[in-house]
């Protein structure tokens, strides 16, 4: 397996009061190269906590995760995250922005990765634009092509589309599906949203409420290449949307 | 439709500064001539003819020479401030360490009035410029220090994890995030900072002096003479705002995301 994680526990200790809350309780879930893996479950279930532990910025209690049978025990270029919040730093320029996680490498080929990466997420010409002079849609590609331009062996997504308006959200899904297959990445995606879940993925991990655990693992085996409105159409779609209703306890 | 009019201009920044300005100069023109006497406060007129006569004239008495010492060791007060405060300031922000065993030391001296220290300044350094410059650095290099500490403390987590994230450690996470990210706080603590030098120099050459803005300040105040002392008050004023514009010019230089982002201007 590519990514492996194995039953992956975590409790925060709460300042003011003795206890703890458990947040996750035993994930496990695997991704094979180049797959599109969806974790999804409601709010406050832990999925950043998660995504947190696999960038390396968090530590679990127990459990363990390997890419590529190395233990994951900080962060590393080997991985590329896309944040909630985009977290871009507001006094670099794009160009600044995307190149920032690949500092070490000659500065011919560090600006051929940042010019790759930014036509990959059509931002061409804002190279020396700042942050808040872009909308939250361009942000977030910035967000993707900084993360892309470590060339990582996964990226990790954090609710992309969460702070996005719903109709540049659907035209982002399509970009990034487009990016995903373009480099064959393996990418941990996280959502809470049925359609993006279905939509984006290979595979489907459905978690509980907290503490959470993995309660089903949908395969999903809708056609590639995918189009937004077309993939919605199909009667597989619907299928697939009713069980993981189902698994996440929104139907019977 | 005429009032309207009129309504409009009055909206306009300039006029309603202008008009401003003007109502006060004459309101204060009636009550500082007539109203009371004119010992209290002087009157444009006087303070005008007052200013005009000490530019043009040399020697101790006036608003040029004295004027030299007083910049002088401002800047020597507040080039020693930067050049001990803001690293100080990076420092404790950064060493947890650190902050534990000196910010309190930092924040006690912060809130205490620095004035009361010029009795012992003048046991350590006796009278005279080492005195003043030390007065001024004292006075200065506080704001310098405390601003730059929370700069560097108001650093968000996310920005911190995406830092961490994206491997950006050691030299380059102080040159590439904690730096820029602090940058609109040390400009914030620049101007607090001068200000501050400003105030000390002058205090000092008030008390440890014989030359100087401060040192003509309290002469002409011994000799009644009303009309000099606001030309001098209004000289530290101009002198002031041109130091504050300095440090804005620099601010909007090297922080602009700052000055945009935030919608000022
Ligand atoms: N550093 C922390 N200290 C204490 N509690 C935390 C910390 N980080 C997260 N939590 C708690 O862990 C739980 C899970 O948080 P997390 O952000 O992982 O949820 P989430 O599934 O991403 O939610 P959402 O869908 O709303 O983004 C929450 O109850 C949160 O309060
Ligand atoms: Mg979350």
């Amino acid at each position: 397996m590519f990514v492996e994680v194995n039953d992956v526990k975590k409790s925060f200790q709460m300042s003011r009061q003795k206890e703890t809350l458990q947040v996750l309780d035993g994930i496990s879930f695997s991704a094979d190269q180049g797959e599109v893996v969806s974790i999804i479950g409601p709010s406050g279930c832990g999925k950043t906590t998660l995504v947190r532990i696999l960038a390396g910025i968090e530590k679990q209690d127990s459990g363990s995760i390997k890419i590529e049978n190395h233990e994951v025990t900080g962060p590393g270029s080997n991985r590329g995250m896309v944040f909630q919040t985009f977290n871009l730093f507001p006094w670099m320029t794009i160009e600044q922005n995307v190149g920032i996680g690949i500092l070490d490498l000659p500065e011919e080929e560090r600006k051929k990765r940042v010019e790759t990466y930014l036509a990959m997420v059509n931002l061409q010409g804002f190279e020396k634009y700042h942050p808040h002079q872009l909308s939250g849609g361009m942000q977030q590609r910035v967000g993707v092509a900084r993360a892309m331009a470590l060339e990582p062996k996964v990226l990790l997504v954090d609710e992309a589309l969460a702070n996005v308006d719903a109709q540049t959200a659907e035209q982002l899904m399509d970009q990034l599906l487009q990016v995903f297959a373009k480099t064959k990445k393996t990418v941990i995606y996280v959502t809470h949203n049925m359609d993006e879940a279905i939509y984006m993925s290979n595979r489907i991990v459905v978690l509980s409420k907290r503490p959470s655990k993995v309660i089903q693992v949908l395969d999903d085996e809708l056609p590639t290449p995918r189009w937004e409105k077309d993939t919605r159409a199909m009667p597989e779609y619907g299928q697939l949307r009713t069980t993981l209703r189902k698994s996440l306890g929104l139907a019977r | 439709m005429a009032s309207n009019r009129a309504l409009q201009i009055l909206q306009n920044k300039w006029v309603a500064t202008i008009l401003t300005f003007v109502i006060f100069v004459v309101v204060w023109q009636i009550v500082g001539s007539y109203i009371l006497n004119p010992l209290f406060i002087s009157y444009p007129t006087a303070i005008a003819s007052a200013f005009a006569r000490l530019a043009v004239s040399t020697g101790q008495y006036s608003l040029i020479g004295p004027t030299v010492p007083t910049l002088l060791e401002t800047f020597e007060g507040f080039g020693l401030s930067i050049l001990i405060g803001l690293p100080l300031g990076l420092l404790l922000g950064i060493s947890r360490t650190l902050d534990i065993s000196l910010n309190p030391y930092v924040n006690a001296l912060y809130v205490t009035p620095r004035i009361a220290m010029i009795p012992l300044i003048i046991i350590w350094f006796g009278i005279g410029e080492p005195a003043i410059v030390f007065t001024t650095f004292f006075l200065s290099v506080f704001p310098m220090i405390v601003n730059t500490y929370v700069g560097v403390r108001d650093i968000s987590k996310s920005m911190l994890d995406t830092a961490e994230v994206f491997s950006i450690r050691g030299l380059r996470r102080f040159r590439y995030v904690i730096l820029p990210a602090t940058f609109p706080f040390i400009i914030a603590g620049l101007r607090l900072s001068i200000g501050s030098a400003l105030v000390g120099a002058v205090v000092a050459q008030m008390i440890l002096s014989l030359s100087g803005l401060g040192y003509i300040l309290t002469a002409f105040g011994d000799f009644f003479q009303t009309a000099q002392l606001m030309a001098v008050i209004i000289e530290l004023m101009i002198i002031g705002v041109i130091m504050n514009y300095g440090i804005d010019l620099l601010g909007k230089r090297f922080a602009d995301w700052k000055v945009t982002e935030r919608g000022y201007r």
